[in-house]
């Protein structure tokens, strides 16, 4: 598939889709092949602690209300938006902390973390079992150098060299650039294959779940989670991600008011970039079901499991470009970004709500 | 504005969907009328969705429109909306009669 995939359609003029996950910077998008739109900032960023970054200027400032639309866009150069932030979510981090707990690893000697971003599972799985061997594949070479320098453990080179500290019984990762949808890995050379919420993202699913099956042994186990699923919405909750785009809008003309103060044109937007709106394919957790079991598993769990998630935590994901590039197609990323971040804790507030939980689908399927 | 029956809601309708449309480059036999949808007539992309949500509020005075209630539908999103179908949603939200 490589450079060839397209972009798996996510619609949803509220929030879905493209979701959170990946990273969209440095030229690719990390969990689809898409060239990003938009030279976003944050690769230097990235070098000096981004998330701190973010944290301390532009969430803090948005969040107390202390800075006007234009002292934002004064310091917008400084804002993330790459997917790191979110990544380093509480309630994002929770969410996988919890599918990774439930995973059987008493059988399990080798791993492969699907579009693996900063490779959050990766550490998370070591963290349990420190004689793992994981390998991390990630479109975008960004999150694979982040997760090289983060990974709590050895890292070696070349996927040869993981083969051989498995077999001498010594724990280590190994992150490569690559898509999810073509591995690297023998058949059956797989014990554990994991993707946070990224599988709706993938092209193809048929081809991603056959690819899955191939590398896994008889026995082994597929356990992932989404976040872009139907069912997602806790029932109740769907006005405040209502609320979000509402205010993201607003915000929007907010900026193009100042800018017309000062004798500037309203920020450009060029249509045609985005994917229609509810062009959608979601599956529900039954529909995944029926997909792993075509594809050669029996279906072990399928679970909701319900996270909250802050005005601070909605903002992260509003910073995070290859979800803003989506949602407000057509606009400069760094707007967009913009836009969505100051608009979360007004949506909150507007709502009079501190946080909203948003389920998050996890299951286990064995490769029979 | 008055919104005192659901000939005037589907003309607000009408009227800001032309308004959101006007520099886009659409070809539409007719215009836009009670059966032209917003995706596939109109090619709204997500966040069309929304400045047209907002767009409409304003045109009505209102602040708190449930769009969500239009646009989900059994815990998914729906394939396409009407200029009818946002008709009959505003026209129950204001309580007029069928």
């Amino acid at each position: 598939m490589g450079s060839t995939a397209r972009r798996q359609t996510r619609k949803n003029p509220w929030i879905d889709e493209s979701g959170p996950h990946t990273p969209g910077i440095r030229g690719v998008h990390a969990k689809t092949d898409q060239p990003c739109r938009s030279g976003v900032t944050s690769g230097a960023l990235l070098q000096c602690g981004t998330s701190d970054m973010v944290r301390a200027i532009g969430l803090g400032a948005m969040r107390f209300g202390e800075k006007t639309v234009l002292e934002q866009l004064d310091i917008m150069n400084d804002i993330d938006t790459t997917y790191e932030p979110y990544s380093q979510d509480p309630g994002y981090i929770a969410a996988n902390a919890s599918l990774i707990s439930s995973v059987d690893l008493t059988d399990v000697a080798r791993v492969a973390d699907l579009a693996c971003g900063t490779g959050l599972l990766s550490g998370l799985l070591f963290g349990r079992k420190d004689s793992l061997t994981i390998g991390g594949i990630d479109l975008d070479p960004v999150q694979i150098g982040i997760a090289q320098r983060t990974f709590p453990g050895p890292v070696v080179g070349d996927l040869a060299t993981l083969r051989a500290e498995g077999k001498a019984g010594r724990g280590a990762a190994w992150f490569k650039a690559g898509s999810a949808m073509e591995l690297p890995f023998h058949d059956a050379e797989v014990d554990l294959v994991v993707i946070g919420n990224a599988i709706h993202l993938m092209p193809d699913r048929t081809a991603f779940l056959n690819e899955v099956a191939r590398v896994l042994r008889p026995g082994g186990q597929f356990v992932f989670n989404s976040v872009f699923y139907v069912g997602t919405f806790v029932p109740g909750t769907e006005p405040l991600f209502t609320e979000w785009m509402k205010q993201a809008v607003l915000v929007l003309a907010e900026i193009n008011a100042d800018r017309a103060a000062r004798g500037e044109g309203p920020v450009p937007r060029v249509r045609g970039r985005g994917d229609r709106a509810f062009r959608k394919d979601w599956l529900s957790g039954a529909g995944w079901g029926e997909a792993l079991q075509a594809a050669g598993f029996s279906v072990a769990l399928t679970a909701d499991r319900p996270v909250p998630i802050s005005a601070e935590g909605l903002a992260l994901v509003g910073a995070y470009g290859g979800l803003a590039e989506v949602l407000m197609s057509g606009y400069p990323v760094d707007i967009a970004s913009e836009c969505l971040m100051q608009a979360a804790p007004r949506a909150f507030d507007l709502q009079g709500m501190t946080e909203v939980p948003r389920n998050w689908l996890e299951m286990k399927a064995i490769r029979t | 504005m008055t919104t005192t029956s659901r000939e005037s809601l589907q003309q607000t309708v009408i009227s800001v969907l032309n308004d959101t449309v006007r520099d886009w480059d659409l070809e539409l036999d007719g215009g836009i009328g009670p059966q032209t949808t917003l995706i596939e007539d109109l090619a709204f992309e997500s966040i069309d969705i929304v400045q047209f949500s907002v767009a409409l509020e304003q045109a009505l005075g209102r602040k708190d429109l449930p769009f969500e209630r239009l646009f989900i539908n059994d815990g998914a999103y729906v394939d396409d909306v009407s200029v009818q179908g946002i008709t009959d949603f505003l026209a129950e939200e204001f309580k007029i009669a069928a």
